[in-house]
């Protein structure tokens, strides 16, 4: 044996001695033979086996026994479990060392080796086959090198191959890439693919009988070939597999990717973008703890819902309108009083008590900056600068100013806003008001509150009553909102013409300042200080080019313009510097003074005659004073015996109101006439009696004429005149009191204007009459003012004295001989009470 | 060409291009020594009988081949467990500097094979 290995030694290696040729000669040696199931193993590299099979452990044993550890390996065809015979193996092996051998654990019966693949043999015949397969064997030679270009193109195309299977193969350890590019011998190269490549046995063992290199190199790359095809054809199957698999997963992801790209950008979608914007804004709002959770859990609503969703643009609309409002902010009132003065006096003349009332509440407040915002009513005619006043408020006060005209709004939810169910809903008109201001404290100006309407739709005005009251209002809720907002901050003032219109519950609510009109004093200067620069800068005309002269524009006021406020005046200034622009403009001249002879040249005749004091009044005629909204006004009670008639006729368009203080004139003047010496019991009884006031297409009302009339009756029964330098004002009873009315100072003013030197008035309204003498005394200074108690008093001072001729009675005509009664002044001029005079 | 020593044989072959045969074999590990005279080689080839062994120098290329022999087992042995690998092996070194002409001695001792490749001075 011995001396076989070390022939073996020799022969393995061909080039011993004398290596610079490769010795063709074929060495032959003996060797125990394993067979290999399924399993080609090529003279290149470690293979691990395991051998289990009787015939198998007995080769490798013989073989471990030896010195060299030199084994013979062939495959056998087929897959039988039995040792086989010699017959079923292929003829070509492999001669290999044994490099390791362990018993497996446990098991006597199988072994574990690592042979190390040598040479090629070829099996000569066996010579033994038992206890284990023993053969002669020749040592093939390595397949034939050649350097052909068909041995270059394959070796070529292998690297091509090999390089495409490694890219389709997944895993590959870097170390086989490494092994392969490293192989520089194509014929190991071949093997090594042979053995790594699953070929099956046929192939392999077509590889490793390959006696050349291009046989071997072609049949490499033949497998090599199909095997990277399968495995393209095997990608292929598997990406299209998966790809129709993941076809609707793919979408998904995608779109996830998408949201996330979005995220990375900071656009998130837009309806989370839009939730996430209002969940912003809501955390910085200052709200007040039940508007937040309310609008957060509004919000989880919205977040909820998909952005097609009716609801969403509600919840939506809804929340931006709760953080557009100002729950919390408000401004800094100013509170110097001074200032505050100064604006008030600066944008308005006179108004002293108005102004006075404003300035107490800033000092109300500048001491108890807790205390609630008073809620004023304005009173007055149109054009007396009410709405104008609350800007000034606004203005003195440091506040914003919002203002909504509640003229003609008949509907409760114009105010209070609709329920969110309803489609396109909104919230009333304080809460859109208070969004615009964006304070919770403007000076809010609640417009012609006396022409609120009112019917079966609902009562505005009632909404009102909870807006208005400072115990109610700091929790108001609208509709729409349906969260309390605190109005408690709003310095609210309603503005009216009137207060007859008014609901007593809302009277009650506010307090109430009267603007009555202006006097023809108080209009010039509110005309020299604001209407003529406004009007003349309007105008375009310059300081100089036009100046007005104080009588012209009393002339203006008194000829041109019947109102209580002063916008007519206004307009009439207007038209003035109008006609002196045209004449600047046309170059007739640059300075023009307008005195009241150029008035009529300007603007035409004069429009307005005041009823002005007769010389002499008739028997039966009484002058009255009334008030109307444009201010007093004079007005005439005439009266006339009818003879042949009875009763007692009224006509005028007097009121009810007026018609019974007539009815109580004539009464008590039938039922004292003993007591006051005149005849009238006889007169009344036989005559009808005709009262007219005129002019006749004004409708009057009021008890304030009842000294009047009763003045009127008296002359007509006594025959003596009343006087006509004397005009009166007042109620009167039955039993003969006189009692206060209202409107003083118009009347006086009125009087005053119309040319009376004295004025009768009730005994308590001399307080009144006081008040006015502190601010106009220099206007009343010709007026001497009578104050009476009763009707006695009353007629003594009315009547002209008695010349004897009381008795005249009956229906003569009272005398006119002496003087014939003037032409009433005012005939054929328009005198226009417009609104009835002043119940009060 | 360089007289077999003793103890194995010793070729020394011009041809450049030595071609290793099919079968990749075991490589020995070597430590090799920088000395004063030359460099000395030290194979990790223990159980290798000298005439198994074969010493090729050509330039600065050192091959050493040969064979270990398992001759350790005898009749009615066997293995349990096989860790030292035998039969054929090759070891070809790169030396640092070309040794023409020098003095090549091998020697065997401890289970090392050493050799002496000395400068002839």
């Amino acid at each position: 044996m011995s001396d076989e290995k070390k022939d073996n030694l020799i022969m393995t290696d061909n080039r011993t001695e004398n290596g610079t040729e490769n010795k063709a000669e074929n060495r032959i040696v003996e060797l125990p033979i394993l067979p290999l199931r399924s399993l080609v193993i090529f003279p290149s590299g470690l293979s691990p086996l395991t051998v289990g099979r009787p015939l198998s452990l007995a080769a490798s044993e013989a073989a471990l026994a030896t010195e060299e550890k030199l084994l013979g390996v062939l495959t056998q065809r087929g897959e039988s479990d039995t040792d086989p015979s010699p017959e079923l193996l292929y003829s070509v092996g492999t001669l290999v060392v044994i490099n390791r051998m362990m018993r497996a654990p446990g098991s006597e019966e199988v072994l574990h080796l690592i042979v190390h693949g040598q040479e090629r043999i070829r099996v000569l015949e066996f010579t033994q086959q038992t206890p284990y397969l023993k053969a002669r064997i020749e040592v093939l030679p390595d397949p034939v090198r050649e350097n052909t270009p068909e041995v270059e193109a394959l070796r070529r195309n292998i690297n091509e191959l090999v390089g495409r299977a490694l890219n389709l193969l997944p895993n590959v350890p870097p170390e086989i890439r490494a092994v392969i590019g490293s192989t520089g011998d194509s014929v190991r190269l071949a093997y090594f693919l042979g053995s790594v490549l699953e070929l099956g046995v046929q192939q392999e063992q077509a590889l490793l009988e390959a006696n050349t290199e291009s046989e071997l190199l072609r049949l490499t790359h033949t497998y090599l070939a199909r095997e990277v095809e399968i495995l393209e054809v095997r990608n292929r199957i598997a990406t299209e597999t998966q790809e129709q698999l993941g076809k609707s997963q793919r979408d998904f992801i995608l779109r996830e990717q998408m949201k996330q790209i979005q995220k990375e950008l900071g656009e998130s979608e837009p309806e989370q973008a839009e939730a996430s914007l209002l969940r912003e804004r809501i955390a910085k709002a200052d709200l007040p703890d039940e508007v937040r959770s309310e609008a957060e859990r509004e919000l989880k609503r919205l977040e909820r819902l998909p952005s097609a969703a009716p609801d969403y643009h509600v919840i939506r609309t809804y929340l931006e309108w709760i953080l557009d409002l100002p729950w919390k902010t408000s401004t800094q009132d100013i509170l110097d009083l001074n200032h505050a003065r100064e604006v008030l006096d600066e944008d308005h003349y006179d108004l002293k008590e108005v102004k006075e009332r404003i300035l107490e509440h800033l000092a109300v407040i500048k001491l108890n900056p807790e205390t609630k915002a008073p809620i004023l009513c304005f009173v007055g005619p149109p054009g007396v600068g009410k709405t104008s006043l609350g800007q000034s408020i606004s203005r003195a006060m440091g506040r914003k100013f919002e203002r909504m005209s509640l003229g003609g709004v008949r509907d409760e939810a114009e105010l209070r806003g609709h329920r969110r169910t309803y489609i396109g809903a909104l919230p009333g008109r304080i809460i859109q008001a208070l969004r615009r201001a964006g304070v919770n404290n403007p000076v809010m100006m609640l417009d012609e509150v006396d022409k609120l309407g009112s019917d079966f739709r609902g009562d505005p005005s009632s909404a009102l009553l909870e807006i208005l009251d400072p115990a109610q209002n700091f929790s108001f809720r609208d509709h729409y909102l349906d969260l309390p907002f605190d109005l408690s901050h709003v310095f609210f003032i309603a503005t009216a013409n009137t207060l007859a219109t008014i609901p007593p519950a809302l009277n009650d609510r506010m307090e109430i300042i009267s603007l009555s009109g202006y006097s023809e004093e108080e209009k010039l200067h509110i005309a020299r200080r604001y209407l003529v620069p406004r009007q003349i800068s309007e105008a375009g005309l310059k300081d100089g080019q036009i100046e007005i002269s104080d009588s012209a524009l009393q002339k203006l006021i008194s000829r041109y313009t019947r109102e209580a406020g002063v916008r007519q005046l206004e307009r009439t200034i207007g038209r003035l510097a109008r006609k002196v622009a045209l004449k600047v403009a046309q170059a007739e001249g640059d300075a023009f003074t307008i005195t009241p002879e150029d008035v009529e040249g300007y603007l035409g005749s004069e429009r307005f005659m005041h009823e002005m004091a007769r010389t002499e009044l008739p028997i039966g005629v009484a002058t009255g004073l009334a008030v109307t909204e444009m201010g007093g006004e004079v007005l005439f009670i005439e009266a006339t015996l009818l003879p042949g008639s009875k009763g007692l006729t009224l006509t005028g368009q007097l009121g009810e109101v007026m018609q019974e203080s007539a009815r109580a004139a004539y009464s008590y003047l039938w039922a004292h006439a003993d007591e006051l010496g005149f005849i009238c019991g006889e007169k009344f009884e036989n005559n009808g009696v005709h009262i007219h006031v005129p002019a006749g297409a004004t409708p009057k009302d009021g008890p304030s004429a009842g000294v009047a009339i009763v003045s009127a009756l008296a002359s007509l029964c006594s025959g003596r005149p009343v006087r006509s330098d004397t005009a009166m004002t007042g109620e009167i009873t039955l039993s003969g009191l006189v009692f206060p009315i209202g409107g003083i100072k118009g009347k006086i003013l009125a009087a005053q204007r119309a040319g009376i030197k004295h004025v009768v008035l009730p005994k308590r309204n001399e307080p009144d009459y006081n008040e006015i003498m502190k601010e106009s005394r220099d206007v009343l200074r010709d007026l001497s003012v009578t104050f009476v108690e009763r009707i006695d008093q009353l007629l003594g001072e009315t009547l002209t004295p008695g010349d004897g001729s009381q008795s005249r009675c009956g229906p003569e005509k009272p005398e006119r001989a002496k003087t014939p009664a003037p032409e009433p002044v005012g005939a054929g001029t328009e005198v226009r009470v417009k609104e009835r005079p002043r119940l009060q | 060409m360089i007289p077999k020593s003793k103890k194995g044989f010793i070729v020394q072959k011009s041809d450049t291009s030595y071609r290793r045969p099919s079968g990749p074999l075991w490589e020995p590990s070597a430590d090799i020594y920088r000395t004063p005279d030359g460099v000395k080689i030290k194979f990790d080839l223990a159980g290798v009988k000298p005439h198994d062994l074969e010493v090729h120098l050509i330039e600065n290329t050192l091959v050493v081949r040969g064979v270990r022999r398992d001759s350790f087992i005898t009749n009615g042995w066997s293995y349990h467990q096989l860790e030292i690998t035998y039969s054929r092996f090759e070891r070809v070194l790169n030396l640092p500097c070309e040794f023409a002409n020098a003095n090549i001695r091998t020697e065997c001792a401890d289970g090392w094979l050493v050799i002496h490749i000395d400068r002839k001075d």
